[in-house]
């Protein structure tokens, strides 16, 4: 027999009692305990659903759960991490590499045509707009639902600009300006990449569970 | 007896859940995740028990390094989550078997005490 939706809305709550709270995990995991359940009713009639769901749990183990959501994360770190990878590999192979002489001449051109401090103080202005940008389309699209993929972490991007300035300048503003022409150009390129990993991100969010991203009229 | 029997498939078995998700991928096309156990468990007379605490950390171990994709159906009230190859996943299926056996012929080998004489 199949589960109605009643059962399924059980099997969410429940999931979400044993500590799940990410969206796209409870989705897996109500999935499994539902099919187990529809097996176990269909070879035992008279075996009821709080029955059923109890055996099905206890099949994941002594550690239910836990380790399937640390896994997830786990996994998920890797993942990003390859991807940040091939996107920066992307940019130094042709065709993109054209776009990467185009960021960098234009780092040049704005350092060489203005100067060092109306440079780096204009950059980071945009630069910080940027990544509040960024970090903004990784929100969750409901405020009580979570989705894990989108826990992405933009690596080393603060870190990045604060430890560059301290090794070359005393001050905020870098006393070379091929310092500042580096930073920017450095800059603007961790702002691509991360960019575009985030819009894959939130497209496949958008893609797999577009009833979370439907907007409430 | 027959339960330590049990247990010790179980310790060789679960090295070996990335090698088996791999190659039922391959085979079938797409699948999801209690389709995986219950099919290793049919396959092996119930021989076999996949728990689900190994399972999911390996398919999404497999997905994190590229070699298995997922998409999502509604299917019977709820959502459901099928996983295939990738490209380089069948590549690796392919290589991951070739291993495997290799293996085990070695270790019938060893524990046979016919040294592997070069």
């Amino acid at each position: 027999m199949k589960l109605n939706e009643d059962h399924i809305a059980a099997l969410f709550v429940f999931v979400e009692k044993k500590r799940v709270r990410f969206y796209d995990l409870q989705v897996e995991l109500v999935d499994h305990l539902a099919s187990m359940i529809e097996a176990d009713m269909e070879k035992n009639k008279s075996l009821s659903f709080e029955d059923a769901l109890n055996h099905a749990y206890a099949s994941f183990g002594l550690f239910g759960f836990a380790k399937i959501v640390q896994e997830k994360q786990i996994a998920l770190e890797k993942k990003y991490k390859k991807m940040w990878w091939s996107h920066t590999k992307e940019l130094f192979n042709w065709p993109e590499i054209l776009l990467t002489v185009l960021i960098f001449l234009i780092s040049y051109s704005f350092v060489k045509w203005t100067d060092i401090v109306t440079a780096t103080t204009v950059f980071i202005v945009v630069w910080f707009t940027g990544l509040i940008y960024i970090l903004r389309k990784l929100k969750s699209p409901r405020k009580k639902t979570k989705l894990l993929m989108l826990s992405y972490n933009p690596p080393s991007i603060f870190l990045f600009t604060w430890i560059y300035q301290a090794t070359w300048s005393l001050a905020f503003i870098p006393l070379n300006s091929w310092v500042s022409i580096s930073q920017i150009f450095i800059g603007t390129m961790l702002l691509l990449i991360n960019y575009r990993i985030v819009l894959k991100i939130k497209h496949e969010a958008e893609t797999m569970y577009p009833e979370l991203f439907l907007r409430e009229v | 007896m027959y339960i330590a029997y049990m247990q010790t498939q179980n310790a060789f078995l679960k090295g070996s859940i990335s090698t088996l998700i791999l190659k039922l991928l391959k085979e079938n096309g797409r699948m999801y995740g209690y389709e995986i156990t219950r099919t290793v468990e049919e396959l092996s007379a119930g021989a076999f028990k996949i728990t689900e605490g190994a399972l999911y950390p390996a398919l999404h171990k497999l997905e994190s390094e590229g070699f298995v994709e997922y998409t999502v159906e509604v299917v019977d009230n709820r959502k459901r989550k099928y996983y295939s190859l990738t490209k380089s996943g069948k590549k690796v299926a392919r290589n991951k078997m070739a291993e495997f056996l290799s293996f085990f012929k070695l270790m019938e080998r060893v524990l046979q005490l016919n040294p592997v004489v070069k």
